[in-house]
């Protein structure tokens, strides 16, 4: 298992996109140090100015610090990102590996469930939650979370019902060893690798998502410096200030590409074993 | 025998059972996505009709929510009015234009599915023979190419995607509007805007297919009877390969209309994502309330159909 | 990850003359199907030596002048009747395509096929063609696969475990189909197989492979009468003569090809096995009418 995981850090590409996430998290932790100005100061008197020494990114269209800005929205983001896949991959294996591994009428309540989330695609689904119950940090959160729990329980699902079906398995079994050692004994150590490889992708794809209701106006509510609603405020100015959208776009995209690479790898890996 | 799906030449269902048994699912299903709405918005604390009309609205506007969803009575009645009322497909008032929230959604609609349309057709177009070549020239230069391309495709956010395009063929090159709609030259932003991660994604998946195919046994077969690689990859190994890709694009179908709601803010374009998104910051619940059902009837629908269109092209699950 | 290189098959050599069946017999893991594979050219690694058709070496054959041999000169059944064939097309194109493929038009080719599929005794032939796979039975399958394989009538057909996949009543169905067939055309023919008695109902002379290596060749009657090496002793006595009789199996397994063991592959299994056979590798010899490689084949 552990060689599996060293064979990830060979390759060359993982270890750029490492290097990425890593950094990303070190402005997060760090932001109140290194970010050079308060990214909540408006100055209107300096708005939308372009790059230059003083202001590396420029500033908004309130005369905000960018750079600031975005390294303050890493801190967001990733704060959302890491949570809302926790929450949703916790209830996901939760949900999927109870379902799998007892069956019957508890399968089929926790099957029709999810196919009714499953019923709204994941993105209109997290739009759906936001509208209701509004927007902040952590409606947005739970809104995302919510939007992955219905694929990670029908892939955990899946997982389980092969694992459950293996000759130590039912050894265990007969063997009278009680169920909850049993999944988290044998299940979860046993489908955690496909976990964690769909784990990554979604540290993405929640990212792309928060940001994605942050574009639209209903996500983490501004002043806040999160990546998307910086977008969705500053794709007004694009005409005449067009840095307002690169940073916190480039922001996103780099962080995206780093998860979707190494959680590719990830998969190939398991593929391949 | 009469009709008869079969699986592995084994017949499993007739045909028009199965399809009655998807329909009957996906109204279960869509029955099951309303009553979740009807449970989180009243159990959202306070009065209904006032969460409904949202904090803004005048006491005649919650006056009237009230009465319009019988909101005075029990509370299973209110459930089948409720349930009553959709599958009427009478969706209510909208609080923002006073018109029926239905008459919005059939005016906006044609203007999301031809965007649909558009999209996948260029994604498909160009996509499928990318992917193909990505797998022919697998290892190579060519390949990692694609595949990078892929992979960059699927992580690029679509709003900002919309917008670099916006700064580069509008505001730089200045020859595509940059929102709006009304004639061809406003359909290509958008499109492209959607098609890309599209693109990238059946870029990945088509290149996935034909390597799993190009291992099978039959590819051995066909080599032992004197074909060439070329005549095999185009005669065996892509009708099997292509089978799974169909599949997966259906599915798709669900971020593409994600696709949309962003797509169509960022290009004032008129359809239905757009219009849920400023309903959402209008706080026009029945309109909300209703594109979103009619969303995921769409999603059902399509759905639907890529299960229907796949045993048209795979033989071994046929009508007999 | 690291590579290894692995002799699968390593020294083989024998003859099979014109309208004779010759067979390879061995355990799996003994390298049968690399070989098989081998001769047609569509083992991914690396062949040296000769294989000769007719004088022709095919190993020297351009990879255009090589798929013009398969099929027409050359042709292989393989085991998994239902993996072989294409799912999604239908069994007359597949058919058809062994003929159009070396310079048939398409009216002749759907002639032949269909003079084919009744050859091979598939009934209803027309209907048949328009099949796709899934609808045939195990049997029928490699029915076709078999039709293919002497569509061209080649001058040596491979059978890779051709009934090793089938139900064992419509096994004897196969066997007897492929011996008529090698008869009435008179086909060369190299049956690969695990089973002593499969060998026994088709073939004049075998082969017996151990390790990627042969132990004894000789006529089948003679060896069926007197088996010289060790492990085609081990392998006779693995043919229950009647029901009542167990089936013995052979001890241990076929060793690890990437790291043989030193001297005679076969004598850590070995029941007679002695000093030399440890140190020293043994060499076909010729007795009588075979060649066995044995250090102790005159002792035991």
């Amino acid at each position: 298992m552990m060689q599996q995981y060293t064979r990830l850090f060979k390759s060359k590409r993982v270890k750029i996109c490492l290097f990425i996430i890593l950094s990303f998290i070190f402005m997060a932790l760090f932001a109140d140090f290194i970010s050079p100005y308060n990214p909540l100061e408006t100055d209107l008197s300096k708005s939308c100015r372009p790059p230059s020494f003083e202001h590396l990114l420029g500033t908004d269209e309130l005369g905000r610090d960018i750079l600031s800005r975005i390294i303050h929205g890493s801190r967001l983001t990733l704060t959302i990102s890491f949570v809302a896949t926790a929450l949703g991959a916790a209830a996901g294996i939760f949900f999927g590996v109870i379902s799998g591994y007892f069956g019957g009428i508890v399968d089929t309540i926790i099957q029709r469930i999810t196919e009714i989330l499953l019923a709204l695609p994941g993105f209109l689904l997290a739009i759906m939650f936001v509208a209701i119950m509004g927007s902040n940090l952590w409606t947005v959160i739970i809104s995302v979370a919510i939007s992955m729990t219905p694929s990670f329980v029908r892939m955990v699902r899946g997982l389980t019902l092969q694992v459950r079906e293996l000759e130590y398995v039912l050894a265990a079994k007969q063997l009278g060893v009680n169920d909850i050692k049993i999944m988290f004994n044998h299940i979860i150590p046993n489908v955690s690798p496909t976990i964690i490889a769909q784990v990554t992708l979604n540290l993405g794809t929640s990212i792309l998502f928060a940001s994605g209701l942050g574009f639209l106006g209903i996500g983490v509510p501004p002043p806040a410096p999160e990546w998307g609603t910086m977008l969705g405020t500053g794709r007004a100015y694009i005409f005449y200030a067009p840095h307002l959208i690169i940073s916190p776009g480039l922001s996103v995209f780099l962080l995206v590409l780093s998860f979707n690479i190494i959680g590719d790898r990830l998969g190939e890996i398991i593929a391949s074993k | 025998m009469g009709l008869c799906y079969t699986v592995g030449g084994k017949p499993v269902l007739s045909a028009l059972k199965y399809f009655f048994y998807r329909l009957l699912t996906l109204a279960i299903t869509l029955i099951g996505l309303v009553t979740l709405i009807f449970i989180l918005i009243r159990s959202i604390p306070g009065d209904p009709a006032r969460v409904l009309a949202g904090m803004m609205a005048s006491e005649e506007d919650v006056n009237l929510i009230r009465e319009q969803l019988g909101l005075n009575q029990p509370i299973y009645i209110q459930y089948f009015i409720y349930l009553k009322n959709l599958f009427t497909l009478n969706l209510g008032i909208s609080f923002r234009t006073d018109s029926p929230v239905i008459n919005e959604i059939f005016a906006r609609l044609p203007n999301t599915l031809l965007l649909a349309v558009t999209s996948t057709c260029t994604a498909v177009i160009f996509g499928i023979p990318l992917g193909v070549i990505a797998a022919s020239k697998k290892g190579g230069k060519l390949d990692f190419l694609l595949s990078t391309f892929s992979i960059a495709g699927i992580s690029l956010p679509i709003y900002w995607l919309g917008l670099i395009l916006i700064l580069i063929f509008s505001v730089e090159l200045r020859i595509l509007p940059a929102g709006g709609s009304g004639t061809p030259m406003h359909l290509i932003l958008p499109t492209l805007t959607i098609a890309l991660y599209l693109m990238a994604f059946i870029v990945k998946i088509t290149k996935a297919s034909v390597i799993d195919s190009m291992e099978k046994n039959y590819v051995i077969t066909a080599k032992s009877k004197g074909l060439s690689e070329r005549t095999i990859l185009y005669k065996h190994v892509l009708k099997n390969a292509l089978i799974p890709v169909v599949t997966i694009i259906g599915l798709q179908f669900g971020a593409l209309l994600g696709g949309a709601v962003i797509t169509e803010t960022i290009f004032a374009w008129p359809g239905l994502g757009r219009l849920i998104v400023d309903s959402i910051n209008s706080r026009d619940y029945p309109m909300v309330q209703g594109s979103i059902f009619i969303f995921a009837l769409l999603y059902a629908l399509v759905n639907l159909a890529t299960d229907i269109l796949y045993t048209f092209i795979d033989p071994r699950v046929r009508l007999k | 990850m690291e590579s290894r290189i692995i002799r699968a098959v390593d020294g083989i050599d024998f003859t099979v003359r014109e309208g004779d069946c010759f067979a390879i017999v061995g355990e799996s893991g003994s390298g049968k199907s690399t070989l098989g594979l081998s001769l047609i050219r569509l083992c991914p690694g690396d062949v040296s030596g000769e294989i000769l058709i007719d004088g022709v070496n095919l190993l020297k054959l351009s990879e255009d002048e090589i798929r013009k041999f398969r099929g027409s000169k050359i042709s292989i059944i393989f085991q998994e009747p239902s993996s072989a064939l294409n799912p999604v097309m239908k069994v007359g194109d597949q058919l058809m395509e062994v003929f159009t493929v070396h310079g048939y038009s398409k009216s002749e080719a759907y002639q032949k096929s269909l003079q084919l599929l009744k050859t091979v005794g598939i009934p209803e032939a027309e209907k048949r063609m328009q099949t796709y796979p899934h609808q045939l039975s195990g049997g029928m399958k490699q029915r076709v696969i078999i039709a293919m394989a002497i569509a061209l009538n080649p001058r040596l057909v491979i059978a890779d475990e051709p009934t090793s996949a089938l139900d064992v009543t419509i096994q004897a169905q196969i066997l007897n189909l492929l011996k008529n067939l090698s008869q009435s055309y008179g086909l060369s023919t190299i049956l690969i197989t695990h089973d002593m008695g499969v060998a026994a109902e088709l073939c004049n002379r075998i082969g017996i492979m151990y390790a990627g290596k042969m132990v004894e060749i000789g006529p089948l009657n003679s060896i069926f009468a007197i088996p010289l090496h060790p492990y085609t002793r081990a392998l006779m006595s693995c043919i229950p003569r009647s029901l009542k009789e167990n089936l013995k199996p052979l001890p241990g397994h076929v060793p690890d090809l990437s790291n043989p063991p030193k001297g005679c592959r076969f004598h850590p299994r070995c029941p007679y096995a002695k000093e030399v056979c440890t140190l020293e590798e043994p060499n076909l010899e010729k007795i009588d009418d075979r060649l066995v490689s044995c250090h102790r084949v005159g002792e035991i």
